[in-house]
């Protein structure tokens, strides 16, 4: 048995090793069947790791933090101890002035009156600025935002980082196969259940108006991955990407730019399906293909 | 001063770019919805009273968690408390479930999740959450290679670990954590 330590197997899966490194280590794992089972077992836990994480990830995008960097405005003894949830912060804060309005309602109706005309003069001292500000400042910009908001979308990459990214999908393998054979749906059947370590047949979508255009291996952070590309002749490109790994999972939806996925796992095998295409027609996708699969 | 401004606002508007994902930074380092608030408009702050500087889009990314992950370190030594002592909230890492058994499974995930010591759990994020290197993990974190290999290995062990409790309540797959950390344990002494 092989004394390589997990940490040094885990940046082989992980792909941080250099290209002589990485292929060192398949050629060792390749002769040694105890290496290759530790190897499996961290491609298991990996695939829940980027699972989980990329999810956390996901939710934190979605999520609105409001006011974010503007100044705190409420005393330290208000931000509500015991709150949970992502909104925490904004919760508490609107509590405690809820508080202050109940208290205010709780005061005699002399309390009320002199409220009131306080507000009165107040409106009438922000209409009198209001009508000077539009004769003397009509000309000014506006100013600037005092706190960045809420609702932020998910940063984006630069060109150069993105195109990195694309880049690293691809080995030799993937070039070196000859188009013709990319399109055998019988040769990418074969390694497509291969990757997969058990027979997958290719989803047909030929009711939704996708036919099969290719197939081809990639590869993700050093386990292969098989891509099947659809299109029909009023439908955009679709790509199912399989890789092993990862517990059962119910189909979940994602989105980058205008791009919608839909992911799930089952039976020790990992899916995406990728397009620009309404979320129920994603849906339906990935039922046809869970229907297909499951039957293989 | 022109030209100061106008870098200013790009720090800003970088910033305003990369909030969402400094904020689960912020969640994984402190294991709580209030204290990653507070840290994430902590650190906003600082960056914005940086000299500006010309900085790519991970460079800037990998400048902000830095900072973030120092603000922690003061905060957490000013409050007395040992940086792994403190407790994480659940509830930080509570993710949405389609059915019952999928909300409850997600519980268990967000209680083994605040379980994990917080700058391990922080690394877990940047590796697997944000596709960071261990280079770029280590730089953020002012440590060594080893350490982020080390911690990343230890999260796998967990997990490996939790998924081995899900297997024996009949829960999907997995492999046997057992082997799993054995197998760790003897890489580990090797």
């Amino acid at each position: 048995m092989s004394q390589l330590s997990d940490e040094l197997l885990v940046a082989y899966i992980d792909g941080q090793l250099d290209e002589r490194q990485a292929s060192s280590m398949t050629r060792l794992i390749s002769e040694d069947s105890d290496l290759a089972q530790r190897v499996r077992r961290f491609q298991h836990t990996q695939s829940v790791l980027i699972d989980v994480f990329g999810r956390l990830a996901q939710l934190a995008r979605r999520g609105a933090f409001e006011q974010m960097i503007a100044p705190p405005r409420v005393a330290p003894e208000h931000q509500g101890k015991g709150s949970s949830g992502r909104t925490a912060a904004v919760r508490s804060t609107s509590a405690h002035s809820g508080s202050r309005r109940c208290a205010r309602g709780g005061r005699a109706w002399v309390g009320r009156v002199r409220i009131l005309s306080l507000a009165l003069g107040i409106a009438l001292l922000a209409a009198v600025a209001g009508y000077v500000a539009a004769r003397y400042l009509r000309d000014k910009p506006p100013a600037a935002p005092a706190k960045i908001v809420s609702q932020i979308p998910a940063a984006p990459k630069s060109w150069a980082e993105d195109i990195g990214l694309l880049h690293s999908f691809f080995t030799r393998e993937s070039v070196a196969v000859a188009p013709e054979s990319q399109q055998n749906p019988e040769l990418v059947r074969f390694q497509l259940s291969k990757i997969a370590n058990r027979p997958i047949s290719i989803p047909d979508f030929q009711v939704h108006g996708l036919s099969f255009r290719r197939g081809q291996i990639l590869s993700y952070r050093g386990s292969e991955l098989m891509q099947l590309t659809y299109y029909g002749k009023d439908q955009p490109l679709v790509g199912l990407y399989i890789m092993p790994g990862g517990p059962d999972t119910r189909p979940f939806l994602g989105s980058f730019a205008d791009l919608k996925t839909i992911s799930w796992s089952a039976d020790g095998v990992r899916y995406v399906i990728a397009g620009r295409l309404a979320e129920n027609a994603l849906r339906a996708l990935a039922a046809v293909a869970q229907n297909q699969i499951s039957k293989d | 001063m022109a030209d100061a401004s106008s870098t200013t606002g790009s720090v800003k508007s970088e910033l305003n770019r990369l909030l969402p994902r400094l904020k689960s930074f912020a969640l994984a380092l402190t294991g709580s919805e209030q204290l990653a608030t507070g840290l994430t408009q902590a650190t906003c702050r600082q960056l914005l009273s940086k000299p500006p500087r010309e900085r790519g889009q991970t460079a800037f990314a990998l400048w902000a968690y830095t900072h973030m992950h120092t603000i922690w370190l003061k905060q957490a030594v000013a409050a007395g408390n040992d940086r792994g002592k403190r407790r994480a909230d659940p509830a930080a890492f509570a993710m949405p479930g389609d059915s019952p058994a999928e909300s409850g499974r997600n519980g268990e995930l967000a209680q083994l999740l605040a379980h994990l010591p917080p700058q391990q759990r922080a690394t877990l994020m940047l590796v697997y959450g944000e596709g960071f290197s261990y280079d770029e993990v280590a730089e953020v974190f002012g440590t060594s290679l080893k350490s982020v290999m080390t911690r990343v290995v230890r999260g796998h062990i967990a997990m490996a670990h939790w998924l081995g409790r899900q297997c024996g309540a009949g829960g999907p797959v997995p492999s046997s954590a057992e082997e799993h950390s054995a197998a760790a344990r003897k890489g580990q002494a090797a």
